[in-house]
């Protein structure tokens, strides 16, 4: 089979799962949710600040709720011991991490998207007058966040002591997605005619490097 | 004089780290190899060489 | 591989590494001297200035330990051979030290400087951030639950945190420049005098050899550490080892031939 047969094959069987469960974004959206209300308790309810602060919040928010989601993603397969299939398979583990990283992207996808009509409602954010641009670097962000989440969300159920070191690594090694994503989202949200070109090509050049070395080592992670 | 003390604490913090790191390298060393010699029965490692 | 290995049995012998370690102290002291009282203060820092002959080897030692890292660890992928991972933890591990040092040097020469402990300056940030993955690489280590799992998963880490820091500090490059402060000075001014520049040379050369040293030193005790959990492994517990206790013995030495 080849590559792109293969990540379909694993992205569709973990979108169904999904769809037939709703195990993570029951858990998700309602934690996505719990975090804006806090972070507007920690910030008063001043409109100026809250607007100010909106795009880190959306993107923070998706971030620690990211953490869980990836988490999710591989729960299942160690719980009905399904990773020893996706081990013994004779398949490129590469490919494996593509289809798995995919249904994760278009899980977390919605998961923002569900978060930013949240800031938009809570704090009275506008989505600017360059809607494709915005599409663009949430897709950007969420290909970053997704291609090394999911290759971390791994080390999470593999071993005794599970998830202890995952959460310590995420946002460090996350760092740039989360910076450029959130600039790139302000400066398009502020209205006029802001350039982001560097920053979603940070993000692009984030997802590219991630998304191949994530290709490349997650054989090594995987087989045991 | 006030920038002095910046100077010697931060030369002073230096070698607090590296004499710290290098102890606690030879007590882990210690340590190991006293659980070598508690488990086997044999001289611990290096220490007869003193 | 064969002639790292020759080298690192050849340095690994005691009297090597006593040697080192007196160079280290040696150069490191000549340092000291030089650094704060040879060479004058600088023309518009004063004295605070000395904290240079510290804190730039430091950063220096730290970024070229995580590059060890890098290397190590893609050596171990692709060999599998236990030697490269112990070479990249030893290497990560020195490397947190100089990091963490390099970050509190900072602070103390920022607070004369610019009035401050800590600012978002990038080259700050990017510090912080290091220091943060390859404490994560650390914890990593520390959970994981057999010994190829570990090497595994932190030669992984080790080459993503790594692949990592150039974009780490582009994005917090362009993040500071979006919302510039008051300039701030930076560490290094332009020019240079000529004793300071020895002095500076001579204090990356004393920091290499303590480097070497320490990564001599991590080694031998990595080894060492190793042959211990082999040894907790291969030595039946208390209670079953009181009847033949000689076996044990057997066993372990046995295995070490192996």
């Amino acid at each position: 089979m080849t590559v792109a047969r293969v990540a379909w094959t694993v992205g569709v069987k973990d979108l169904r799962v999904e769809l037939r469960s709703r195990s993570t974004m029951s858990t998700v959206v309602p934690f996505a949710a719990t975090m804006l209300i806090a972070f507007g308790f920690a910030l008063g309810p001043g409109r100026t600040l809250l607007l100010q602060t909106a795009p880190g919040l959306l993107w923070l928010a998706a971030l620690f709720a990211a953490v869980e989601l990836f988490h999710r993603a591989y729960l299942a397969e160690s719980e009905g011991d399904a990773l020893e299939g996706l081990l013994l398979a004779p398949v490129d583990k590469g490919a494996i991490y593509l289809g798995k990283a995919a249904a994760a992207a278009v899980q977390l996808m919605v998961l923002l998207c569900i978060t930013t009509v949240m800031v938009v409602a809570l704090f009275g954010l506008p989505l600017g007058e360059r809607p494709a641009l915005l599409l663009l670097t949430f897709v950007l962000g969420v290909v970053g966040l997704t291609a090394l989440g999911s290759l971390l969300g791994l080390l999470a159920v593999l071993g005794r002591t599970r998830r202890a070191a995952v959460p310590v690594l995420v946002l460090p090694l996350l760092s740039p997605v989360v910076i450029a994503a959130i600039r790139a989202t302000d400066l398009l949200t502020r209205g006029g005619n802001h350039d982001v070109g560097g920053w979603l090509g940070l993000l692009a050049a984030f997802d590219a490097i991630f998304l191949a070395s994530g290709f490349l080592v997650y054989g090594h992670v995987l087989e045991d | 004089m006030h920038d002095w003390g910046f100077v010697i604490a931060g030369y002073a913090v230096t070698a607090a780290t590296l004499l710290t790191y290098r102890w606690r390298l030879a007590v882990r060393a210690r340590r190991a190899h006293r659980l070598v010699s508690a488990l086997t029965g044999r001289p611990p490692l290096g220490e007869h060489r003193r | 591989m064969k002639l790292s290995n020759r080298v690192l049995t050849r340095v690994g012998t005691r009297g090597a590494q006593r040697a080192l370690g007196w160079a280290t102290l040696a150069s490191l002291a000549v340092t000291v001297v030089m650094g704060l009282l040879v060479v004058p203060p600088d023309a518009t820092q004063g004295d605070v200035q000395r904290l240079m002959y510290v804190h730039v080897p430091a950063a220096w030692l730290a970024f070229m330990s995580f590059g060890t890292v890098f290397v190590a660890s893609i050596a171990y992928l692709r060999t599998g051979r236990i030697q490269w991972d112990r070479i990249a933890v030893a290497s990560a591990e020195i490397g947190v030290q100089f990091c963490a040092l390099t970050l509190v040097l900072g602070s103390l020469w920022g607070q004369p400087v610019w009035g401050t402990w800590w600012t978002w300056d990038p080259r700050l940030t990017t510090t912080a951030v290091l220091l943060l993955i390859y404490v994560g690489y650390l914890a990593l280590r520390r959970v994981a639950d057999s010994p190829t799992r570990r090497a595994r998963w932190s030669a992984v880490i080790g080459i993503v945190g790594f692949l990592d820091v150039p974009i780490v500090h582009m994005s917090v490059v362009w993040w500071r420049s979006l919302h510039q402060e008051a300039t701030v000075l930076r560490p290094g001014a332009p020019t240079i005098a000529g004793s300071m520049l020895a002095t500076l040379l001579l204090a990356v050369l004393a920091f290499s050899l303590a480097y070497a040293y320490l990564m001599v030193v991590r080694l031998r005790v990595g080894r060492a550490e190793d042959r211990a959990a082999g040894t907790v492994l291969s030595t039946p517990t208390p209670r079953a080892q009181t009847p033949a206790r000689v076996s044990a013995v057997t066993v372990t030495r046995s295995s070490r031939h192996a």
